[in-house]
C-alpha cells in the first residue's frame, strides 16, 4: 500500500508509487500548474489516490465548519463518477505541494479562497483519473474505450456484458499515457450545485469526530502555559516549589515570556498552575488602555493619512455641497472566541518531529517546526485535526510553537492546551478601528464627495513575518524567513499601507464624482489578526452606514437611494434588489418593527442582507428576522452556501450587538463568555438566505455574509428610532 | 474512590474527586466525545446528563456523582441514532461540530421532559449552548422534527 505521506520529496525520489495505485496529478515542474492551464498527469498526485480497495481524496484545506470537505469531495465525486460514501476524506499533511494552487501563497486555509481555488484542478484531476481507468479497463477487455461506461467507481462494457470496480485497474492506468480530460455534462451532475448532506455529520452527531484536543499519544504530558497578562511583558521571578509538588506534575518550564506546568493530567497542570509565584516585567505596554488607543486615534485623525483611493477631488467640495454630514465611526477589538480552545500536540525527537494541530495553515506550522527544531523538512509531519472553529484565528501557529518547544525541551510528547481566559486574553484579535467621514450632496440629494479617514493596526505587519516562511522556497532555510519576516514587518512599517485595513472602504461601489480614502497605520502593540471577513468585517458598518446617513440626508429611501447609485454595478444591484423584494421592502413593516438594508461585496461575493428590528421602552434591541442574498457565481453545494449565510449572519451579530475586547493596563479585560458574550439561541432572528443564479466566475461563500449584518441593523435602528448609532457593538442604552 | 454509572456501565475512580467530572470523562474514561469549552458553566459544550436532566459537566466535580448515572454523547443511540441525532443530520445542523455534543445532550434532556417544546421552550432549554457557527435556526428547526419523529416515530 501507499505510504499516506505523499508529497514531492518521494515522488522526486520515486518511492511512493505502487503498482496498485493510481495517482493522479499535476506537473510537478511548474508549481503555477493549477493556475496555468498546463494540468498534466503524473505519478504520484497528492490529491487522489485509487487503491485496490479504496479511493481516497486527500484534502489540503483545513475543514473548519464551513464545509469544505463536503463541497470538495462532491466535484471529485462527481468528475470520478463514484458515489461520495465511496471516497475517503484524508486531511493532507504540511508540504510544499499545497501551495500550488492556493492564491493565498501557503497551505493556508482562509479568504474564502477554497472553493474558488480548488473547482477547476480538482474537476480536472478527477476527470482525468476517469478517463485513464476506462482505458486501462478497454485494454484490458480489448475493447473500444469510447463503448465503455461509468457508474459509482464501475465500469461497464455493456455488449460483453463485462465490468469491474475502479481498483481492478488502477495498476493499469498508471502506466497509461495523459489523455485530455473529458468533463460530464452538467446536465447530468449528481452532486454538484444539489443540496447535499455533510460528509462528517454523522461523526459530529456522535461525538466521534477526533479535534485537536482530542489528540491522545502514549505517554504525553498536558501542559498548561501562565502568560504575561500583559502583552509583551515576561517572567521577573518564579517561585514554583508549591507548584512542583503538586499531584502529577513532571516539569515546570520558565520560557522567559511565561511559565508552562507539565502534568499527568490537563487537570493536574491547571490545579498546580494556580500555585505558582510569579512576578513579571511588565514591558512597554504596562501602561495601554483602550482609553489611550483611542486618543492617540484621535490626534492622528487630524492629519492626512496615506491616500488608498482617490477620485476626483474632494478639495473645497464641502463649499459646493448643498448639504454635508460629519461622523466618526469606531469598531472595537474583538475576539475569535473559537469553541475549540488552543492546543496542539507534538513529539519531537532528535532526528523527528511530529504535531497535531488544529490550525488553518499546515504550512505555516511547518516554518514553525523547523524554526524551532533545525530539523529539514522532510523529517517534520504536520497533521491538520478537525477543527471546532477558525474564523481566522488558527492562521497563527502560537500554540504550535509552544507545544513543539515543550516538547523539545522535556522529550516527550506534549498536549497544550488554553483555558478559555488564556484564549480570551491571548488571541490575536479583529483589529480596533476608528474612522472620520465626512460627506455632501449636491441639489438632486446625489452625493457629491465622500471623505473617509481610517486609523487602526494592519494585520500584515504583525502576520507576515510569522508566516513569511510558508510563502518562500522551501529550500531557504529559517534564518532566511526569520530575516525576510523582519523586513516585510519594516516594509509594512515604511510603506504605512496594508489592504486588510482599508478593504471594503476604498473599493466602495456607489457613484460619488469625488472620493477620497486615506488610512493611518497606528499599532498600539496589541496582537491583531485575521477575523472573519477581516477588514470588510468592520469597514461595511461605516460605508453601509454612511450612504444611510446620505440618503437620509438627501430624504431619500436608503434602498432607492442606492439603487440609483449602484446603477453600473449589476451584482451589487441585483442582491440588493433581491433582498428588498423578499422583505417586501415597498410595503410597510409590521407595528413595531423596522426595517434597515446594506449590501457589500468582498473576496469576489456580493451580499445583501435586510434586517427587521425592534427597540424596547427600555432600550433593548430586539432582531426579529434578517433576509440575505449572495451572488458567489456557480454554486457546488447550495446548502453548504445556505449554512455560511446563516453562519456569518449569526457571527455578524455577535460582533454587532455584544462583542469588544478592552485593554486596561496593557491586558485585556474580558475573560470567558460572561463578559464576552456572543449570539445565544434566545437571540437569533429567523432567517432566510437566497442564492442569485450567477454564471459569473465561482468565488467563495465563508465570509462574504458577515459584512452587511452589522450596518443592516445599525440602519434599522435608526429607522426605529432615528438616532445614529455609530459605534459597535451596537446599544442604545448608553446614548 | 467514588463510583457511579456511565452510559450504563459502572465505573470507579479515584482520582481527586474535586476533579471535575468532563476531565474524568475525557482523561480517564476515554470519552471523548464531550467537550471543554469553558471551564464555568458559560458554553455548554460539555453537557451530559446526570438522571436524565442535563449538567455542566465542567464545573461538576467528581464527588457530586457518586452513585448517580451518567450519560455521555457515546451512550446516545445504543440501537442506532436517536431522533435528535437523526433530526441533526436532516436539517444538516453541524458546522464545526465542536459544540454538537452538547446541543444534542441539552435537546434530548428537553424531548424527554417536553415531547411538544414551542419556541420559547427551545430557547428556554438552549440557551445554554454557545454554537460559534451559528447553526442555532437548524437546531430550533430539529428539534421540532426530533419532537414530532419521536411521537410518530
Amino acid at each position: 500500500m501507499l505510504d499516506q505521506n505523499i508529497s514531492r520529496r518521494n515522488f522526486l525520489q520515486g518511492t511512493a508509487a505502487t503498482a496498485a495505485s493510481l495517482i493522479v496529478g499535476i506537473d510537478l515542474v511548474t508549481d503555477k500548474a493549477f493556475a496555468s492551464e498546463t494540468l498534466v498527469m503524473s505519478l504520484p498526485n497528492p490529491w487522489l489516490r485509487i487503491d485496490s480497495d479504496s479511493i481516497t481524496f486527500v484534502l489540503d484545506k483545513t475543514e473548519m465548519g464551513q464545509g469544505i470537505n463536503t463541497a470538495l469531495a462532491m466535484i471529485v465525486a462527481e468528475e470520478l463518477d463514484v458515489d461520495l460514501e465511496q471516497l475517503t476524506i484524508e486531511n493532507a499533511i504540511a508540504d510544499r505541494i499545497y501551495t500550488t494552487h492556493n492564491d493565498l501563497g501557503a497551505q493556508m486555509t482562509g479568504g474564502s479562497s477554497s472553493v474558488r481555488n480548488s473547482w477547476q484542478p480538482l474537476k480536472k484531476i478527477a476527470a482525468t483519473a476517469r478517463q485513464m481507468l476506462i482505458q486501462a479497463a478497454a485494454k484490458e477487455w480489448n475493447v473500444d474505450p469510447a463503448e465503455c461506461r461509468t457508474a459509482s467507481g464501475m465500469i461497464y462494457h455493456d455488449k460483453t456484458a463485462k465490468k469491474g470496480p475502479y481498483g481492478t485497474f488502477a495498476g493499469a492506468a498508471r502506466k497509461l499515457p495523459v489523455p485530455a480530460p473529458q468533463f460530464k455534462d452538467p446536465a447530468t451532475y449528481r452532486y454538484v450545485a444539489k443540496a447535499t448532506k455533510r460528509v462528517d455529520g454523522h461523526a459530529k452527531v456522535t461525538g466521534q469526530t477526533k479535534y485537536g484536543i482530542d489528540t491522545v499519544i502514549p505517554g504525553m504530558l498536558s501542559a498548561t502555559i501562565v502568560r504575561c497578562p500583559v502583552f509583551g511583558g515576561n517572567v521577573k521571578s518564579l517561585h514554583d516549589k508549591q507548584a512542583k509538588a503538586s499531584p502529577g506534575v513532571k516539569h515546570i518550564i520558565n520560557t522567559g515570556t511565561s511559565v508552562a506546568v507539565l502534568a499527568d493530567t490537563y487537570w493536574q497542570a491547571r490545579q498546580a498552575a494556580k500555585l505558582l509565584t510569579i512576578t513579571w516585567y511588565d514591558g512597554e505596554l504596562a501602561g495601554l488602555s483602550s482609553d489611550k488607543i483611542r486618543q492617540e486615534f484621535i490626534e492622528l485623525a487630524k492629519k492626512d493619512g496615506k491616500v488608498t483611493r482617490e477620485d476626483g477631488d474632494v478639495k473645497n467640495k464641502d463649499k459646493l455641497a448643498v448639504k454635508t454630514i460629519d461622523a466618526v465611526y469606531e469598531t472595537p477589538y474583538l475576539a475569535h472566541a473559537t469553541m475549540e480552545p488552543q492546543n496542539c500536540v507534538a513529539r519531537v525527537t532528535s532526528d523527528s518531529c511530529e504535531v497535531w494541530a488544529p490550525t488553518q495553515t499546515p504550512g505555516v506550522c511547518m516554518e514553525v517546526v523547523r524554526g524551532i527544531t533545525g530539523l529539514a523538512a522532510s523529517k517534520i509531519k504536520i497533521h491538520t485535526t478537525a477543527i471546532g472553529g477558525g474564523f481566522g484565528r488558527r492562521l497563527v501557529a502560537d500554540y504550535v510553537a509552544e507545544a513543539v518547544t515543550l516538547a523539545k525541551e522535556v522529550n516527550v510528547p506534549v498536549r497544550v492546551l488554553w483555558s478559555r481566559e488564556e484564549d480570551m486574553r491571548h488571541d490575536f484579535y479583529r483589529p480596533i478601528s476608528y474612522n472620520v467621514m465626512s460627506g455632501g450632496i449636491d441639489q438632486t440629494g446625489n452625493p457629491l464627495f465622500w471623505k473617509h479617514r481610517v486609523i487602526g493596526p494592519a494585520i500584515l505587519a504583525q502576520f507576515l513575518p510569522h508566516a513569511i516562511g510558508a510563502m518562500i522556497p522551501p529550500w531557504m532555510p529559517p534564518s532566511v524567513s526569520k530575516l525576510l519576516g523582519k523586513f516585510t514587518g519594516f516594509t509594512f512599517h515604511g510603506l504605512k499601507v496594508d489592504d486588510t485595513s482599508t478593504e471594503g472602504a476604498k473599493d466602495i461601489p456607489y457613484k460619488v464624482p469625488n472620493i477620497l480614502v486615506d488610512y493611518h497605520y497606528a499599532d498600539p502593540g496589541v496582537p491583531v489578526g485575521f477575523w472573519r471577513s477581516v477588514g470588510h468585517s468592520h469597514q461595511a458598518f461605516m460605508v453601509e452606514s454612511f450612504i444611510d446617513e446620505l440618503a437620509n440626508l438627501a430624504g431619500k429611501d436608503p434602498y432607492i437611494y442606492r439603487r440609483e447609485l449602484l446603477a453600473d454595478q449589476p451584482r451589487n444591484l441585483g442582491v440588493l434588489d433581491r433582498v428588498a423584494k423578499e422583505i417586501n421592502w415597498s410595503s410597510p413593516a409590521p407595528k413595531g418593527i423596522f426595517r434597515g438594508i446594506a449590501q457589500h461585496a468582498c473576496f469576489g461575493s456580493f451580499c445583501a442582507e435586510a434586517v427587521e428590528a425592534s427597540v424596547s421602552e427600555s432600550g433593548d434591541i430586539k432582531v426579529h428576522r434578517v433576509v440575505a442574498a449572495i451572488d458567489c457565481g456557480p454554486v457546488v453545494n447550495p446548502d453548504g452556501v445556505r449554512a455560511q449565510l446563516e453562519s456569518a449572519i449569526i457571527f455578524g451579530l455577535s460582533a454587532a450587538l455584544k462583542g469588544e475586547i478592552t485593554i486596561e493596563n496593557g491586558q485585556v479585560k474580558q475573560s470567558n463568555f460572561h463578559d464576552y458574550a456572543v449570539l445565544r439561541i434566545n437571540e437569533t432572528p429567523k432567517i432566510e438566505t437566497h442564492i442569485i443564479e450567477s454564471t459569473e466566475p465561482v468565488t467563495g461563500v465563508g465570509e462574504p455574509g458577515l459584512p452587511p449584518v452589522a450596518p443592516a441593523l445599525a440602519n434599522a435602528l435608526f429607522a426605529a428610532t432615528g438616532k445614529r448609532l455609530r459605534k459597535l457593538p451596537l446599544s442604545l442604552n448608553n446614548l | 474512590m467514588i463510583s457511579f454509572t456511565i452510559n450504563g456501565e459502572s465505573k470507579s475512580s479515584d482520582v481527586d474527586p474535586e476533579t471535575p467530572l468532563l476531565w474524568v470523562i475525557r482523561d480517564h474514561i476515554g470519552l471523548q466525545g464531550t467537550k471543554f469549552g469553558c471551564g464555568m458553566a458559560l458554553c455548554g459544550a460539555c453537557t451530559v446528563h446526570m438522571n436524565g436532566d442535563p449538567i455542566r459537566s465542567c464545573s461538576v466535580p467528581l464527588s457530586a456523582v457518586s452513585g448517580q448515572k451518567i450519560t455521555t454523547i457515546e451512550g446516545l443511540g445504543k440501537n442506532g441514532l436517536t431522533e435528535v441525532q437523526k433530526a441533526w443530520l436532516e436539517h444538516g445542523v453541524p458546522q464545526c461540530g465542536y459544540c454538537q455534543s452538547g446541543q444534542i445532550m441539552s435537546a434530548t434532556a428537553l424531548l424527554a421532559k417536553n415531547p411538544n417544546p414551542s419556541d420559547d421552550d427551545i430557547d428556554t432549554a438552549m440557551s445554554g449552548n454557545i454554537c460559534r457557527c451559528g447553526t442555532y435556526p437548524r437546531i430550533r428547526a430539529a428539534i421540532h422534527t426530533a419532537a414530532k419523529n419521536m411521537k410518530h416515530p
